[in-house]
């Protein structure tokens, strides 16, 4: 039976049919746990912060639409999500073209409205430089970076949602490290490199 | 220093993670609610879909907290000293125009962004980034650079010349009272009123004359190329005040929606939260001197 769901943001089809109460629940918290981390995780893949706060919301969405296709035998449902959550970015930035709307702002970092301006410029300096960096490194390498840095994934979980090895997982980690250092000091943040 | 890195990424996603926005918040409770239980003949949302946003989400929607930047710093006098081409200006005041930049290579917003660092790091420039946009203008000579911030609405009247005017709300149901306001050292006014997401601030600013204030709008491609994006204004009478409405063309942030006028030697621009038309009138409506 299908059953047409509304509400004032979006409007879904979904199977009204039961789907296992310990699936539906372990959906439910997962909702509840990994939001922000998915969020982050968009957010250091895409340009702007309306675009992850829409691909968030639909990662969620789609994960409620195909929670029946969901196998507990193959794996973790938060692993599950974030493997959506990906197709969905890939997805966005595959339309973006070439020409990617990206803010002026993009070049700068959130700052608390109670800082003064000045606070903000000085505290926020490094924080503007790496997100100027990390918009010159590529998609795979962000991606990575998401993962861990973002939503805070171990490199066991990225092998688990990417499919590669641990071991592989952390050498593409390396190298995009590498990269987005090189991009710093191409910036003139000195401190960034070396060991 | 190979920590650096690390340290600033897990930094910046704790951030992000923290500024996760309280609407999808509840968008994503209330996809949750709709997940079909066995037993259940329909989804019935969950009564208190915001009972587990975490206080410290509240606590930033309250504040606002999210500030960009946006719009081209140094609007006046510095646009000369600027890179950018203009494709277009349009004035729609006598000292208001709406400028809009030929797209500009990666090394050329570099150079741009370095020179701007440079004149506020030398104290000739100020800068103030909001979320409704950077803005930014030179230091007269002898001036401190530094932009004060004011938390007392007398305080603030107290240190200006120009008539200074505050929305009389309520608007979206929420009272408009004075919040805090930043004093550029050439006298621009940032005023903010409420706060969260009916929040609103009126830039308020002397005109000095021969040098018109320019608003820009610009985005950036994944190369680094700026590409200035074209105004799309409408101008309105409301109760014999000519105001032009410039909504967001970028179609990537509303709040950088504004509704702006020049009267009494004073150059106004209203901006707010999602802004819309019809919000932006009634808040013009309901101007009223500072308080």
């Amino acid at each position: 039976m299908e059953q047409l769901y509304l509400n004032r943001t979006f409007t879904s089809t979904v199977t009204a049919e039961a789907i296992d109460p310990e699936i539906v629940a372990g959906f439910r918290r997962v909702c509840e746990s990994h939001l922000e981390a998915v969020f982050s995780y968009i957010r250091y893949r895409v340009a702007t912060g309306d675009a992850a706060e829409e691909l968030t919301g639909t990662t969620f969405l789609k994960g409620l639409e195909r929670l029946r296709s969901f196998d507990p035998q193959r794996g973790e449902m938060t692993h599950w999500l974030f493997a959506i959550a990906r197709h969905l970015v890939t997805d966005h930035l595959r339309a973006q073209r070439r020409w990617t709307l990206v803010p002026i702002d993009w070049l700068t970092e959130p700052a608390s409205r109670d800082m003064s301006p000045e606070q903000s410029v000085s505290e926020s300096e490094l924080h503007q430089q790496l997100l100027h960096a990390l918009r010159r490194v590529r998609n795979r390498d962000r991606d990575v970076i998401g993962m861990r840095f973002g939503a805070g994934l171990t490199n066991r979980e990225i092998a688990t949602i990417t499919g590669f090895s641990e071991r592989h997982v952390a050498v593409l980690l390396q190298r995009a490290l590498a990269r987005l250092r090189a991009n710093l000091e191409s910036q003139g943040v000195t401190n960034a490199s070396g060991h | 220093m190979h920590q650096v890195t690390e340290e600033e990424l897990l930094s910046l996603g704790a951030e992000w993670r923290l500024s996760t926005p309280p609407a999808l918040r509840i968008r994503v409770a209330d996809i949750a609610d709709r997940a079909p239980v066995a037993g259940q003949d329909t989804v019935t949302p969950r009564t208190k879909s915001q009972a587990w946003i975490p206080g410290h989400a509240m606590a930033l929607a309250a504040a606002g907290v999210a500030v960009l930047l946006l719009a081209i710093p140094f609007s006046r006098d510095a646009i000369a000293h600027q890179a950018y081409r203009v494709l277009q200006s349009l004035g729609i005041a006598p000292s208001t125009q709406l400028v809009t930049y030929q797209a500009q290579g990666a090394d050329e917003v570099n150079a741009s962004l370095r020179h701007g660092q440079q004149e506020v790091g030398a104290g000739r420039a100020w800068r103030v980034r909001t979320f409704y946009g950077g803005f930014g203008g030179n230091v007269p000579p002898n001036a401190s650079p530094d932009v004060r911030r004011i938390d007392r609405a007398d305080t603030l009247r107290a240190a200006v010349t120009i008539p200074l005017l505050a929305p009389d709300g309520p608007y979206r149901g929420q009272p408009l009272s004075f919040h805090h306001a930043l004093l550029a050292p050439d006298g621009v006014v940032f005023a903010f009123f409420g706060s969260g997401d009916t929040e609103v601030m009126l830039f308020q600013a002397p005109v000095v004359p021969g040098k018109p204030i320019s608003f820009s709008r610009a985005v950036v491609g994944r190369d680094g190329i700026i590409i200035g994006v074209l105004p799309a204004i409408e101008t309105l009478d409301i109760g014999g005040q000519r105001v032009t409405w410039d909504p967001d063309t970028t179609g990537l942030n509303r709040a950088l929606s504004a509704l702006r006028w020049e009267d009494a030697g004073v150059n106004y621009s209203l901006y707010g939260r999602a802004l819309t038309k019809d919000d932006a009138v009634m808040l013009f409506s309901s101007l009223r001197p500072l308080n």
